[in-house]
C-alpha cells in the first residue's frame, strides 16, 4: 500500500495555513485609509519637481454637496492641479480633479500656475479658479501676465482675462470673501510705477481694476507692493466703510514692509456713489515677504485672521530669519502707524510669538508661512506658521506648527514621519475646510516643494482635537 | 469333547511369513485341546495328514474309553490298538493292556505292558507297571524276570529285538507289517479288509480283533484276573508348534515329565501338568493343563516374538496426529487413528500434531486390555506466516516491529496483524493479515520500485526556503506596521509614506513568498503524492495446516522444529 509522507502533509497544510492567513495587505492599506497625513503628489508627467511651491485651498461645492479642494502648482510656468481632499465627511478621492493643461496644453507650455486664487462664483459659475500665468522672461516682457480662470462647471473652458502688461500683473493673488462687493480677488502687480499696485477681479467682469490706494501710503520704485497678498474679512461698516469689507495685507519686500489695507467701498462725498476705497491701516516692517523671483528658503508669510475671537482678524507676519512670526491686533494700528519712511520708529505695537518648543523638532525657517483656521472647530482662529527648514525627528524636512489662538503654550508641530530631507514642508500653508456640512473645521495644509507635495494635516494634536488613535483625527474630533 | 481356553484383546506379532492366527487376546499360545482345534489356515499338507492320523487315533481312543467304561473290554483293547496303529503312542500300548487284563487275556496284557516299558522305559509309573507286569507273569507261570520264554522269546513270543525265531513278529508278520505271503497277520489283505469282512481298523462285528498273534478276544476264552484292579488309563498329548522346533517341557510339580522337540507327544497320567514351550527367537510359553485319562490332547502352539501385550487405541479429532510412547527420541510409533498392542504396564503417551497443542496422557494397559483415549485436539494459539516475494532482504515487519527479513517465516499470536514489508528504492507493502491459529499462512509479496521523491524533496526545501524569506519579509512587514501605525497615532502618518509602500512590498513579497511557498508546498505534496508506478502487491493465500514436527530433547529441554510445506 501506498504511504503517503506525513511530512510533506503536515508541511503543505502548514504552507497552507500560512499562505491563507498571512495575506497582509491589508493592514497597510488600512494604515494608509486611515493616516492622518494626506500626501497630494503631482500627476505623471507634471513639467516641476517643485509641485505644491504654490497652492490655494478652498471649499468648493459640487451637485453632490461640499468639497475641500486643493490647487496647486510648481509656482510660474507651471500648470495647475486640483484635487478634491474632502467629500462629503469622508476622504476625497486624492485625484486630481482638473487641471489647466485639459484643453490648452499651450498654457502649460507657457506656465500657468505663478498664483492661484479660488473665486466662489464668477460670472455665474462656482468654484472658479483663478490663476496666473505670469510667467517670468516669458512674453513680450518679463513683467507681463496674463489672468486666466477656469470654474469647476466648465472645467474644460479657461477663460482668458483681460491682460495688464508690465506691471508684474499676477505675481500674487488672493481671493476675496464670496459677494463680496470689491470683486472676486485682489491681484497684484508689483512691478507697476510707484512702488507697486494692486488689482481687483470685479465679480462679473473679464477686466481688473486697480485699486486707488491711499494717498497716505508713500512707496518707493522697487517696493514692490503686491509681491504677496493676504486677505481677510473685516466686520461690516468697520474702519467706516460700507458693508462689507476686507482685510488686505500687500508686501513691499522692496522696503521690507507689510502694508495693511481696508478696502472696501465707501462715499466719497461728492458723487454720492460708493466708490472702492482703501483705507490704510498701517504698515509693518522688518520682514521680506516671499516674493515669487526670491529663493524658497527665503522670505516670510503673512497672513491675517481673527486669533482672539473679536470678530477683528489679526495681522501675522513673519520673520524667518528670527524663527519668529509677530502679531498685531487692528486696534493697535490705525492712522497709518508705521508707514513713514521705513526708518521710522513710529511702527505699530506688535507680539511677538517665537517658535515654539516641540520636542524633536527644530525651528529653522519658522515664520516662513502663516496662515489662520479654526482647526480644531473651537469657534476661534488658530495660527498656523510653517518653518520649511526645520528638522523634525532628525529630519530636515520641514514642519508646521499649530499654535491654538496663536498661543504657542500649547502648540503641536505637524510633519509626515516620513519626509525627505529638504522637503520644505512649510514652506507655504494654507487652511481647506472639511467639515463643509456642518461648518467650522479647517485642516493644515502645508506645501513641501522640496518634495513635490502638498500636505493635509487632517489633525493638528491640539487638545480635544486629535488624540492618538487609528483612526483618522478629523473622524474621532469630529464624533463620525 | 473339545476343550478350548484363549485370551481375548491381544494381538501377536509375528515373523515376516508365518501363519498367524489371531483370537482378539493377548496371549501368544492359542490352545486346541482335541483334534477338533486343528484350523490352521497354512498348515502344510504333511502336518494335515498328520493331524488325520491324530484325529483317528483320537477317535478310536474315545471308542475304547466308551467301551472300557462299557466293561466292553476286549472292544476297548482293540479301539486302543486301532489307535496305536493310527499314532503309536505308548499310551494306547497302556490303555489296551489294561482293557486286556481286564478282559482276562493276561498274555496279551504281559505283551502290551512290555511293549509300553519298552517304548517307555523312563515313564513315571514304569515301577509300577514293571513290577504289575511281574505279576501277571507270576499268575501265567512265566519266570523270566525280564518276561522272556525259555525258548528265548518274550511272552509275546518275540525275541527281544521284537521278532520271533523265524523272524517274523509275534503276530507272524514281517518286519514291514506283513505276512510272508503278503498277507496281514490277522488275514486281512493288504487294503486292510479281513477275509470274514471286518472293517478295516480290524474291529469285529462282535467287537473281538481277528488279528494278533494269539487268539481273538472275543473268540479265545481267557483266564478271568478277578483281583485285577481299576486302573487308570493313560491320556495321550500331542504338542504342535509354530514355529516347529520349539522344546517342550512337560512338568507335575519339580518333577519334568517329559521332554523334546515339537512336534511332541507324551503320555500321560491323569494329573496337573505344566507345559512350557521354549524357542531361542520366541518367548516362552507356560501353560497349566490337566489331564484327563484316556484323553487325546493335542495343542498347536503358535509362539509369539514379543512380549505379552495390552491393546492401545487413540483417536484424535481431527486425525492425523503422531503418537509418541514411553520415548520420544525413538519417533512415532503411528499416526491416529492409532490401534497397536503394547506392553502391559504404565506407558506416557504423547499425541502431537502440528498447529495444535500437544496432549500428553499417562495409561496403563494390564494384559489383555483394550484402553482407548479418545481426544479433541486444540490448535495452538499462535499461527505461522511465511512470506516470499520479490526482493530477498526486505525487511517484514510484524505490527510495526521488525522481525525478520524475506523470506521469512514465524510464528505469531493468532488474530490480525499488520504485516509490512519493507525495501529501501521499493514502495511498502502492508495489509492486515488474520493469521490463524495453528495453521501456516503463505503471503507472496511483490515489491515494486518507488518514485524517487527527491524532486518532491528539493521542491519542499525551496518551498521552505522561500516560507522563510515570506517570513522574514512578514517580520519586516510588521515592524513597519508598528510604527506606521504609532505615526498614525501620533498623527504624522501620511497616505504615501514610503514605508507604506514598503511595508506592502514587504508584506506583498511576504504573501508572494507565502503563496509561492504554498505552491510549492503543493507542488512538493503533488510530487509527494505523484505515482505513477504500481504499487507493490501481495496476495494473502489460504491458511493451510502445516507439517510441524518438533524436536524437544525432554532431557535438555532443548526445542526444535522441522517444518514442511509447500505453495
Amino acid at each position: 500500500m501506498r504511504s503517503l509522507p506525513r511530512s510533506s502533509f503536515v508541511l503543505s497544510l502548514a504552507l497552507g495555513a500560512l499562505l491563507l492567513g498571512g495575506c497582509r495587505l491589508k493592514p497597510f492599506s488600512e494604515l494608509e485609509d486611515s493616516a492622518p497625513v494626506l500626501s497630494l503628489d503631482a500627476i505623471d508627467g507634471y513639467p516641476s519637481g517643485r509641485f505644491g511651491e504654490v497652492f490655494a485651498a478652498y471649499g468648493g461645492s459640487t451637485s453632490l454637496g461640499g468639497v475641500g479642494r486643493i490647487a496647486g502648482s510648481a509656482g510660474a510656468g507651471s500648470p495647475f492641479l486640483v484635487f478634491d481632499v474632502w467629500t462629503g465627511g469622508e476622504i476625497g478621492s486624492l485625484n486630481v480633479r482638473f487641471d489647466g493643461c485639459d484643453d490648452i496644453p499651450e498654457d502649460c507650455e507657457e506656465g500657468a500656475g505663478a498664483a492661484l486664487a479660488h473665486v466662489p462664483v464668477w460670472r455665474g459659475m462656482r468654484d472658479c479658479v483663478l490663476l496666473s500665468a505670469t510667467r517670468i522672461g516669458v512674453g513680450p516682457s518679463e513683467t507681463e501676465g496674463t489672468l486666466r480662470i477656469q470654474c469647476e462647471e466648465t472645467a474644460a473652458t479657461t477663460e482668458r482675462l483681460q491682460r495688464v502688461s508690465g506691471v508684474g500683473f499676477g505675481t500674487d493673488l488672493a481671493a476675496l470673501p464670496e459677494g463680496h462687493p470689491l470683486g472676486a480677488a485682489i491681484i497684484g502687480a508689483p512691478e507697476a510705477a510707484g512702488g507697486g499696485a494692486l488689482y481687483r477681479l470685479p465679480q462679473d467682469g473679464i477686466a481688473p481694476v486697480e485699486l486707488d490706494l491711499p494717498a497716505m501710503l508713500t512707496l518707493s520704485e522697487g517696493a514692490g507692493l503686491g509681491t504677496a497678498l493676504a486677505v481677510a474679512p473685516l466686520p461690516d461698516d468697520a474702519f467706516a466703510l460700507d458693508g462689507a469689507a476686507a482685510l488686505v495685507l500687500a508686501a513691499a519686500p522692496g522696503e521690507e514692509r507689510v502694508v495693511v489695507l481696508a478696502v472696501g467701498e465707501a462715499d466719497d462725498g461728492m458723487t454720492g456713489v460708493p466708490q472702492t476705497t482703501a483705507r490704510l491701516l498701517g504698515c509693518l516692517d522688518g520682514s521680506a515677504m516671499r516674493s515669487p523671483s526670491a529663493p524658497l528658503d527665503q522670505g516670510s508669510g503673512m497672513a491675517a485672521g481673527d486669533l482672539d475671537g473679536d470678530g477683528m482678524p489679526e495681522v501675522i507676519v513673519g520673520d524667518a530669519a528670527a524663527g519668529s512670526v509677530r502679531v498685531a491686533r487692528l486696534a493697535d494700528l490705525g492712522m497709518a502707524a508705521g508707514c513713514g519712511t521705513p526708518s521710522d520708529s513710529d511702527d505699530p505695537t506688535t507680539t511677538t510669538i517665537s517658535c515654539p518648543s516641540v520636542e524633536g523638532v527644530g525651528c529653522e525657517g519658522f515664520g516662513a508661512s502663516a496662515a489662520v483656521g479654526d482647526f480644531d472647530a473651537d469657534g476661534m482662529g488658530d495660527l498656523v506658521v510653517g518653518a520649511p527648514s526645520a528638522t523634525a525627528d532628525g529630519t530636515a524636512s520641514g514642519a508646521v506648527f499649530v499654535l491654538p489662538g496663536g498661543d504657542p503654550a500649547g502648540a503641536m508641530a505637524l510633519y509626515p514621519a516620513e519626509a525627505d530631507e529638504g522637503a520644505l514642508i512649510g514652506e507655504g500653508v494654507g487652511v481647506v475646510p472639511t467639515q463643509l456640512e456642518s461648518g467650522g473645521r479647517a485642516e493644515v495644509v502645508a506645501g513641501a516643494p522640496g518634495a513635490g507635495k502638498i500636505y493635509v494635516f487632517l489633525c493638528t494634536g491640539l487638545p480635544g482635537d486629535a488624540p492618538g488613535g487609528t483612526e483618522r483625527c478629523l473622524e474621532v474630533a469630529s464624533g463620525s | 469333547m473339545v476343550d478350548t481356553s484363549s485370551h481375548g484383546g491381544g494381538r501377536t506379532r509375528r515373523a515376516p511369513g508365518r501363519a498367524a492366527t489371531r483370537s482378539g487376546g493377548a496371549a501368544a499360545l492359542a490352545w486346541a485341546i482335541g483334534l477338533g482345534l486343528l484350523v490352521g489356515a497354512a498348515a502344510p499338507v504333511a502336518a494335515q495328514s498328520e493331524r488325520e492320523l491324530l484325529q483317528r487315533a483320537r477317535e478310536a481312543m474315545e471308542r475304547g474309553q466308551e467301551a472300557y467304561l462299557a466293561q466292553s473290554y476286549a472292544e476297548a483293547a482293540a479301539s486302543f490298538m486301532a489307535a496305536y496303529e493310527a499314532k503309536p503312542f505308548s499310551a494306547f500300548l497302556y490303555n489296551a493292556g489294561i482293557a486286556y487284563e481286564r478282559n482276562g487275556d493276561v498274555e496279551r496284557a504281559i505283551e502290551l505292558y512290555a511293549r509300553y516299558l519298552d517304548e517307555e522305559p523312563d515313564a513315571a509309573d514304569s515301577e509300577e507297571v514293571r513290577e504289575r507286569l511281574a505279576r501277571l507273569r507270576e499268575l501265567v507261570g512265566d519266570d523270566t524276570p525280564d518276561g522272556t520264554a525259555p525258548d528265548g522269546t518274550t511272552p509275546d513270543g518275540t525275541t527281544p529285538d521284537g521278532t520271533t525265531p523265524d523272524g517274523t513278529a509275534p503276530d507272524g508278520t514281517t518286519p514291514d507289517g506283513t505276512t510272508p505271503d503278503g498277507t496281514a497277520p490277522d488275514g486281512t489283505a493288504p487294503d486292510g479288509t479281513a477275509p470274514d469282512g471286518t472293517a478295516p481298523d480290524g474291529t469285529a462285528p462282535d467287537g473281538t480283533t481277528p488279528s494278533g498273534t494269539g487268539p481273538a478276544i472275543g473268540a479265545t476264552p481267557q483266564r478271568t484276573l478277578v483281583d485285577a484292579p481299576e486302573r487308570q488309563m493313560k491320556s495321550l498329548l500331542s504338542v504342535e508348534t509354530v514355529p516347529g522346533d520349539a522344546r517342550v517341557t512337560l512338568r507335575q510339580g519339580d518333577r519334568t515329565v517329559a521332554t523334546g522337540p515339537s512336534p511332541f507327544a507324551a503320555t500321560l497320567d491323569e494329573g496337573e501338568y505344566e507345559i512350557s514351550v521354549e524357542h531361542p527367537d520366541y518367548r516362552t510359553v507356560s501353560r497349566s493343563m490337566r489331564i484327563r485319562p484316556g484323553k487325546v490332547y493335542v495343542a498347536i502352539l503358535e509362539m509369539s516374538q514379543g512380549e505379552f501385550l495390552g491393546y492401545l487405541r487413540v483417536v484424535t479429532d481431527p486425525p492425523g496426529a503422531d503418537v509418541y510412547i514411553d520415548d520420544r527420541e525413538a519417533g512415532a510409533v503411528g499416526q491416529t487413528p492409532f490401534q497397536n498392542p503394547v506392553t502391559t504396564g504404565e506407558h506416557h503417551v504423547w499425541i502431537e500434531r502440528p498447529g495444535y497443542e500437544t496432549e500428553e496422557r499417562d495409561v496403563e494397559v494390564a494384559i489383555g486390555e483394550d484402553v482407548t483415549q479418545q481426544l479433541q485436539l486444540t490448535r495452538v494459539t499462535y499461527g505461522r506466516i511465511r512470506i516470499v516475494g520479490n526482493v530477498p532482504g526486505a525487511i517484514v515487519l510484524v505490527d510495526g516491529q521488525e522481525v525478520g527479513e524475506v523470506p521469512y517465516e514465524g510464528q505469531h499470536e493468532a488474530g490480525p496483524h499488520r504485516i509490512t514489508v519493507r525495501h529501501d528504492g521499493m514502495k511498502d507493502w502492508e495489509e492486515l493479515v488474520d493469521i490463524q491459529r495453528g495453521q501456516l499462512t503463505p503471503i507472496r509479496v511483490r515489491l515494486r520500485p518507488a518514485v524517487s521523491r527527491s524532486g518532491a524533496w528539493a521542491t519542499a526545501s525551496l518551498g521552505v526556503i522561500v516560507l522563510g524569506g515570506g517570513i522574514a519579509l512578514g517580520l519586516l512587514g510588521d515592524g513597519l506596521e508598528t510604527d506606521l501605525a504609532n505615526d498614525r497615532d501620533a498623527g504624522r502618518l501620511a497616505d504615501d509614506d514610503p514605508r507604506i509602500l514598503r511595508g506592502k512590498i514587504f508584506n506583498g513579497a511576504a504573501n508572494a513568498a507565502f503563496g509561492v511557498a504554498g505552491l510549492l508546498g503543493l507542488l512538493s505534496l503533488y510530487y509527494f503524492v505523484r505515482d505513477p508506478l504500481p504499487d507493490s502487491e501481495g496476495t494473502v493465500l489460504e491458511p493451510r495446516d502445516w507439517t510441524f514436527v518438533p524436536h524437544i530433547d525432554p532431557v535438555h529441554r532443548a526445542g526444535g522444529a522441522q517444518l514442511n510445506w509447500s505453495f
